[in-house]
């Protein structure tokens, strides 16, 4: 493996008629790494990753895997990636065996034994429909139909979605296992931001279609924090606003005679700054989680203080 | 290859419960016989008929079944992605699932008739489409079709994009654009030409909806919004060239000129000889014919309405030969304006009135093609054509209402009605004046059979009114006064050609396969005979010159393919001469030929009418009496 970009979008746009879905975005995912592309509901992610599977051509600008373009060659492309889309889309009515004797025939990397494997570990039954699979067995079978293939690339749409903690806890157990043995690349989009928060490499937030955040979750996680201090009567609240604006203060307020804030852009530079400019007794620092920072990102349009 | 052959399998075994509905059909039919009320019926018949229904039902609800949702539904549900998550061809897919569906239809219907048809029976037999194409069509053509129909509608629907706008007008406008293809055809009773055409247009509309399907498919890929537009862009496009050049060949195959045509076919003649009205085909043209009015004497032509040959729908000439009138071409039993064009000019130019006439009406030219008459609804109309004014307007007696009219001269119409059967079905005879709408009663003939022939002399002062009856001349032919219907003789021999001066001719042949030329006076007090021969199977061909007859005959009885030769004899000196060898007389559709013409009546003599044949080649050729050659005019094989 190298670090040769496996996935890029090089100022993607989603159009929709008059509706723009993905606004002029732009990323790269290197080789072994953990994309998880985040973004609330009607954001832009399924269509960004419908671009990528090449099932959506993009109205502007383009998606390119491995260094082809996803939808001009999508055949080549799809021979080393699997899926995980959105909804499962296997036929309701095939049963795992049969699914198995097609995918022979049009998936070079195909490995059956691996995918009963996988089945027989989730405790999917093979000569069940798959319309009469539970949701968590269903997205378990196309999980396990994804890495079968053993994919260079993993495309994954919000792949726990309307499952419960078990089955999430299995997914992402099989998902980890996976990255274990193979390092395979994963390009993921979910709203399920705990679970995710130990597998991901590198995030990126889409609010409106446009691409807010693209960084490593650890430095992202570093730069979000909470800030919370005692309230002293000789410093002035104008002087702790000013010296907020040294750590990119997201929303603070005040509760129980302590105040805090949560920023964006924390650093040991900037949080001097903060104390020089207003010598509070900062009592706690505390790191936020993906999903607070996701939240203090696109969980208040206005961005204010409250 | 392979995974179009995977996608293929896939869906056969993923849609092979439709086999046991198929299999349960085929239980069905052969069950059928035992159900009560059809043990009257031979149960192999029975069988048969149960197999085909149940199996064209089953295979065309299929077809549009699995049309509507192979593609429409998964696209719709998001469940197409499957495919293109693999790495398959967006053709494979489109290949691979409908040929997967069309097979199963196919097969479902064969194991409808299966059992039948082992038992002896016939698919579709009873269907009436037993054989051939008709059988193709039914079980393979019509599956065929309405699969990729059902898929187009399906995408349309489910995606309900502004291309669907598109759509509608597409429908509505290769609707209309196949019909106005197709309808001129079907008008001149073109059966192959219509065949050809009609399959093109649907082969054309199946080629455009494989190739819509298959550019939807590849270029809409998961997304329905962009499936509908790549579905609708390709399939208009694709039909609008496809029937465009279809359209084009059906123009190509009707747009010839006299100058191409090899067979020619009469339908009338000016009563001056100078124009003839011909159907007319050209060589690669399928069975495609023409109708024209062709000069006989110059190059100027017109095309007429196309109308099939058995259509009884001829042009009218007026007597004086100037102007010639029909009808324009309208839809069902709706009026038609009546058309009329100028001969005398050097351009023809057609001339369109308001004038309506019902399409089963006939109409008559008055002598000088300025007025015409025609019957409806009980009132007699004459109009003026130039001015399109009605000059008069006359409610008939019953016993006219039926009649057969015309022009005796500019002022008078002759009718000659049927009488009710309670009053003997009696033949009324009566003059119309024109200015003043009197109807002057003249007389009446006693009832001859339903069905008889007529013919009038050149002046219209007597008529011969045939019928076919048991006796030696195979019918009877008694002369008549045309005004007051007072009977005058009983004529023997074939039906007579009425000739100028007062002279009648006929045919008649011997039991020893002699045939004669009889001549002889109207009033029977001259009668001359002419031997022509044995088994020269003799025809009259007119009074080609004042007083001189075309007889033609076998050239050499023994050898039929060396045709007729035509002679003129001189009535008054009784001799001969020679006109051409290899000739025949022109073969008119519908009308004899000369004398007085069938139903338009004309009354004057017309030589030169009678001086158009038939050359070995088939070509409608004139002999000049002068130089004693026979002139091109239209048609011959080369």
């Amino acid at each position: 493996m190298n670090d040769r970009a496996v996935v890029e979008l090089d100022g993607l746009t989603v159009r929709y008629g008059r509706l723009t879905a993905v606004d002029n975005v732009s990323l790269v995912v290197p080789n072994g790494l953990v994309y998880a592309l985040l973004g609330r509901n009607g954001s832009g992610k399924s269509s960004t990753v419908r671009c990528l599977l090449g099932q959506r051509r993009a109205s502007a600008g383009g998606a390119r895997i491995f260094g082809l373009d996803a939808w001009r060659d999508r055949r080549r492309v799809m021979a080393r990636v699997g899926v995980v889309p959105e909804n499962p889309d296997v036929p309701p009515t095939t049963t795992a065996e049969r699914v198995e004797r097609f995918m022979v025939s049009v998936t070079p990397r195909w490995n059956g034994q691996e995918f009963f494997s996988r089945l027989e570990g989730f405790g999917v039954p093979r000569r069940q429909r798959f319309d009469r699979l539970s949701k968590g067995q269903q997205r378990q079978f196309a999980l396990a139909l994804a890495l079968s293939s053993s994919p260079d690339l993993l495309i994954l749409d919000d792949p726990t979605l309307g499952l419960d903690a078990v089955a999430r806890r299995d997914l992402y157990e099989e998902l980890i296992g996976d990255l274990a043995d193979r390092g395979t690349t994963v390009f993921l989009t979910t709203h399920d931001l705990a679970g995710i928060e130990g597998i991901a490499d590198r995030v990126g937030v889409l609010q409106d279609g446009s691409l807010l955040v693209d960084e490593p979750v650890e430095t992202l996680k570093a730069r979000f924090c909470r800030l919370i201090w005692s309230e002293t009567p000789e410093v002035s609240s104008e002087r702790i606003d000013a010296g907020l604006q040294h750590l990119d203060v997201i929303a603070s307020g005040a509760a129980g005679g302590a105040t805090g804030a949560v920023v964006g852009g924390f650093s040991e530079i900037g949080f001097g700054r903060f104390r020089q400019e207003a010598p509070v007794e900062v009592t706690w620092i505390e790191p936020l989680s993906l999903e607070e920072i996701f939240i203090a990102l696109c969980g208040d349009e206005r961005g204010g203080r409250s | 290859m392979s995974s179009t052959l995977a996608i293929f399998r896939r869906e056969l075994v993923a849609r092979r419960d439709l086999l046991l509905v198929a299999a349960a059909a085929a239980v069905i039919a052969i069950l059928m016989p035992l159900l009560p009320g059809l043990g009257a019926y031979d149960p192999a018949d029975v069988r048969d008929v149960s197999s085909s229904a149940l199996a064209l039902a089953l295979g065309w609800g299929l077809a549009i079944g699995l049309g509507a949702a192979i593609f429409g539904s998964d696209l719709s549900a998001g469940r197409l992605g499957f495919f293109f998550a693999r790495p398959v061809k967006g053709l494979a897919v489109w290949v691979g699932r409908s040929a997967a569906a069309l097979a199963l239809v196919f097969a479902t219907e064969v194991l409808v008739v299966l059992p039948a048809l082992l038992g002896g029976g016939s698919a579709g037999s009873s269907l009436g489409v037993a054989d051939g194409w008709p059988l193709a069509i039914a079980f393979l053509g019509v599956p065929v079709l309405l699969f990729l129909a059902a898929h187009a509608a399906s995408v349309m629907v489910r995606a309900r994009t502004a291309w669907l706008f598109l759509d509608l007008v597409g429908i509505v406008v290769a609707g209309v654009v196949g019909w106005v293809t197709l309808r001129p055809l079907l008008w001149m009773g073109a059966e192959s030409a219509s065949w050809v055409i009609a399959g093109a247009l649907l082969a054309a509309l199946v080629f455009a909806l494989v190739t819509g399907g298959a550019v939807a498919t590849v270029a809409g890929r998961c997304d329905l919004r962009r499936t509908h537009a790549a579905l609708s862009i390709t399939l208009w496009s694709v039909l609008a060239v496809t029937i465009g050049a279809v359209g084009a060949y059906a123009g190509w195959l009707q747009s010839f000129k006299p100058a191409d045509v090899d067979r020619v076919e009469l339908l009338s003649v000016s009563p001056t000889g100078e124009w003839v009205e011909a159907f007319g085909s050209a060589p690669g043209r399928l069975d495609v014919r023409c109708r024209f009015l062709i000069s006989t004497t110059d190059d100027r032509w017109l095309a007429l309405p196309h109308q099939a040959l058995w259509s009884w729908k001829t042009i009218v000439f007026s007597i004086d030969g100037r102007h010639a009138a029909w009808l324009a071409q309208g839809r069902g039993e709706e009026p038609r304006a009546i058309r009329y064009v100028a001969l005398d000019g050097l351009e023809l130019e057609t001339v369109s009135t308001k004038i309506l006439v019902p399409p089963g009406t006939g109409f008559e030219l008055s002598p000088d093609g300025t007025q015409m008459a025609f019957v409806e609804d009980e009132i007699l109309s004459v109009y003026e054509l130039t001015g399109e004014r009605l000059v008069t307007a006359v409610r008939l007696p019953e016993d006219l209402h039926g009649s057969t009219m015309f022009f005796l001269d500019g002022d008078t119409i002759r009718l000659y009605g049927r009488a009710s059967e309670r009053e003997g079905h009696a033949i009324r005879i009566a003059d119309v004046r024109v200015p003043s709408g009197e109807i002057v009663r003249t007389g009446e003939i006693a009832g001859p059979p339903d069905r008889f022939w007529t013919a009038f002399d050149s002046g219209v002062e007597n008529m011969v009114i045939g019928w076919r009856a048991e006796g030696p001349d195979h019918g009877m032919r008694n002369m008549y006064n045309a005004r007051s219907g007072e009977f005058i003789r009983t004529l023997a021999g074939g039906f007579p050609y009425l000739l100028s001066n007062g002279r009648m001719a006929t045919l008649r042949e011997e039991d020893d396969g002699r045939e004669w030329l009889i001549v002889e006076s109207l009033d029977g007090a001259q009668h001359t005979e002419y031997d022509l021969g044995v088994g020269v199977e003799a025809k009259l061909g007119g009074e080609a010159l004042p007083g001189e007859l075309v007889v033609l005959r076998l050239a050499d009885p023994s050898v039929w393919s060396e045709g007729r030769r035509a002679d003129l004899i001189d009535l008054d000196a009784g001799s001969w001469r020679p006109v051409a060898v290899g000739v025949d007389r022109v073969r008119a559709g519908f009308r004899w030929m000369s004398g007085a013409i069938g139903t338009s009546f004309w009354f004057v003599d017309q030589p030169a009418a009678d001086r158009l044949l038939t050359d070995r080649t088939g070509a409608l050729v004139r002999w000049d009496p002068d130089t004693g050659d026979l002139i091109h005019i239209v048609g011959g094989r080369n």
